[in-house]
């Protein structure tokens, strides 16, 4: 596997999971600042 | 490999109705909702300066993502490769830098409510006159061009006529920002935002499934070896243009300052750097699909579709053909209501509380503020979709205020962190810079236009700040707490 393809499969995995998780976190927090009392 | 087909992109045209329907009922309910809130003219504008770190970030994320990021990030990948997709994230360095601004922002303008105030403070009545032509051409092109893609988007995917679907996006809009002012725009940015990404994750998955990534990798290698190159100047160029461009889109412009004077004041920071965070991988994420195409055998025959015709012949394969057209549709109207709703918002707010109150001086007391405010924002979407209607390439006209804005960063660098500046030069480097920069634009390519504006505004600005720099003018207007 030469640089350039495992550049490019790293990078579009690292998207995803980054992008999923973004979703994830924002829901979190949105718990998170709900419980508090936070939200706005 | 498994052979694949172009699956049925659209959906039928009453599908497409019920869709934007369903979601813009629920839009305006949720807007009158939380509108609810808003008890004052900070309330309406600025959701009462209290928005904490989940709704920051995702109203700041959400507004960033347009239907430019889900539709032209896979032209980018198609066109330029692998740095196109990067030169796209590098959008996000805006909002990360914003995140140093915010924090400075709320403790020179505590009572600030526009960028419109920075710029008056800062620049007197000429700069801020300038700041207003440019940022309502910008602002306006903005909306404009979300307006059209909405058209074209129903036109394409569910075969409803462009007039009829332009406006029912934008009415839909419209109403509940009008009902909602601020306090609806994030709430609902909020739940926009959770589905765009995971609509981008749900496809991105797919085609990922779907690809043996050695196998695509010399498909592209053999076919499109320019794609894969580390090295393109193009793209390269386009990485620092579109980065200037994203820079000056963001630092001047009232979307992003009505947000920071809307958070929490310790808040603010924290969610702009996390929206740049999680802004970042969209691009890719959304762009990668279109260096799939060739390798999965999906047939592009316009560029601009290249987005929804990967992801509906992946899902598809998948087995999802029906519900393809349905998720495209959601994740690409989602996009564009998240950035219509925020421009009517802060265009709005500049039209009443700088032209209206700031140029005419015309002083609205808190009794007439939501009838002035409904007025003002049926007016700007009046104003929308009589520019739209006839379907002009109001794109181009975004495109060409790249320069415009990249003129303004350096002058709100200066007026946010230092004590002096000589003003005359400052205002003469936003002129010279857009002036050289839309020449720039029309001879030497898009892809210099920003560099140029921001150069030579930069330039100008740093000499201000050597040859007669003059403290800028005191005014406890804006900056008192007590005010």
């Amino acid at each position: 596997m030469s640089f350039s393809e495992a550049f490019l499969e790293i990078l579009i995995t690292a998207a995803l999971l980054w992008t999923g998780g973004g979703a994830v976190a924002l829901i979190v927090l949105l718990l998170i600042d709900w419980r508090r009392g936070n939200l706005w | 490999m498994p052979e694949f087909f172009l699956a049925q992109s659209s959906v039928s045209p009453a599908t497409g109705w019920i869709i934007v329907l369903v979601l813009g009922v629920l839009w305006v309910a949720l807007g009158i909702f939380w509108g609810r809130k808003a008890k004052d003219s900070e309330g309406f504008m600025l959701a009462g300066r209290n928005v904490g770190l989940s709704l920051g970030s995702a109203t700041a994320m959400a507004t960033w993502v347009t239907s430019n990021t889900t539709m032209l990030a896979p032209v980018f990948a198609l066109t330029l490769g692998i740095w196109g997709m990067l030169a796209y994230s590098t959008a996000s360095f805006g909002l990360l830098l914003f995140a140093l601004f915010a924090g400075r922002i709320r403790t020179l303008l505590p009572k600030g409510v526009t960028a419109g105030d920075f710029f008056r403070l800062r620049y007197g009545r000429f700069g801020w006159s300038l700041f207003l032509i440019i940022t309502m051409l910008y602002s306006l092109s903005w909306l404009v061009s979300m307006a059209i893609a909405g058209g074209d988007l129903l036109l394409a995917l569910a075969g409803i006529p462009y007039l009829q679907g332009m406006s029912l996006i934008l009415i839909v809009c419209v109403l509940y920002t009008l009902f909602g002012g601020l306090y609806a725009v994030i709430g609902t940015d909020f739940l926009q935002s959770v589905i765009i990404l995971l609509g981008i994750v749900l496809i991105g998955g797919l085609v990922v499934s779907q690809l043996e990534f050695s196998e695509a990798y010399e498909h592209i290698q053999t076919y499109q070896p320019s794609l894969l190159k580390i090295a393109m100047p193009a793209a390269l160029l386009a990485v620092f243009n579109n980065m200037l461009f994203g820079f000056g889109e963001v630092f001047h412009n009232n979307v992003w300052w009505s947000r920071a004077f809307a958070m929490k004041k310790e808040i603010a920071p924290k969610a702009f750097a996390l929206a740049g965070i999680l802004w970042f991988p969209i691009p890719i994420a959304a762009g990668f699909i279109a260096l799939a195409a060739g390798p999965l055998g999906i047939n592009i025959t316009e560029a601009n579709q290249t987005g929804p015709t990967v992801a509906a012949a992946v899902l598809g394969n998948a087995g999802l053909g029906a519900f393809a057209g349905v998720l495209i549709l959601v994740v690409l109207f989602c996009s564009m209501a998240s950035s219509i709703d925020s421009l009517l918002a802060a265009t709005s707010d500049l039209l009443i509380r700088d032209v209206n109150e700031g140029l005419f001086k015309h002083k609205v007391d808190e009794k007439r503020f939501r009838k002035l405010a409904a007025i003002v924002i049926l007016s700007v979407g009046a104003l929308t979709w009589l520019l739209a209607a006839p379907h002009w390439p109001i794109i181009n006209a975004l495109f060409i205020s790249g320069p415009l804005v990249g003129s303004l960063i350096w002058p709100v660098i200066a007026g946010l962190f230092w004590k002096r500046v000589n003003r005359g030069f400052v205002i003469a480097g936003i002129l010279a810079g857009s002036a050289l920069g839309v020449w720039a634009y029309f001879t030497l390519g898009w892809f210099t236009a920003s560099l140029v504006g921001a150069g030579v505004s930069m330039v100008a600005t740093l000499l201000g700040r050597f040859i007669s720099p003059g403290p800028f003018p005191d005014s406890t207007e804006l900056t008192s707490e007590s005010s």
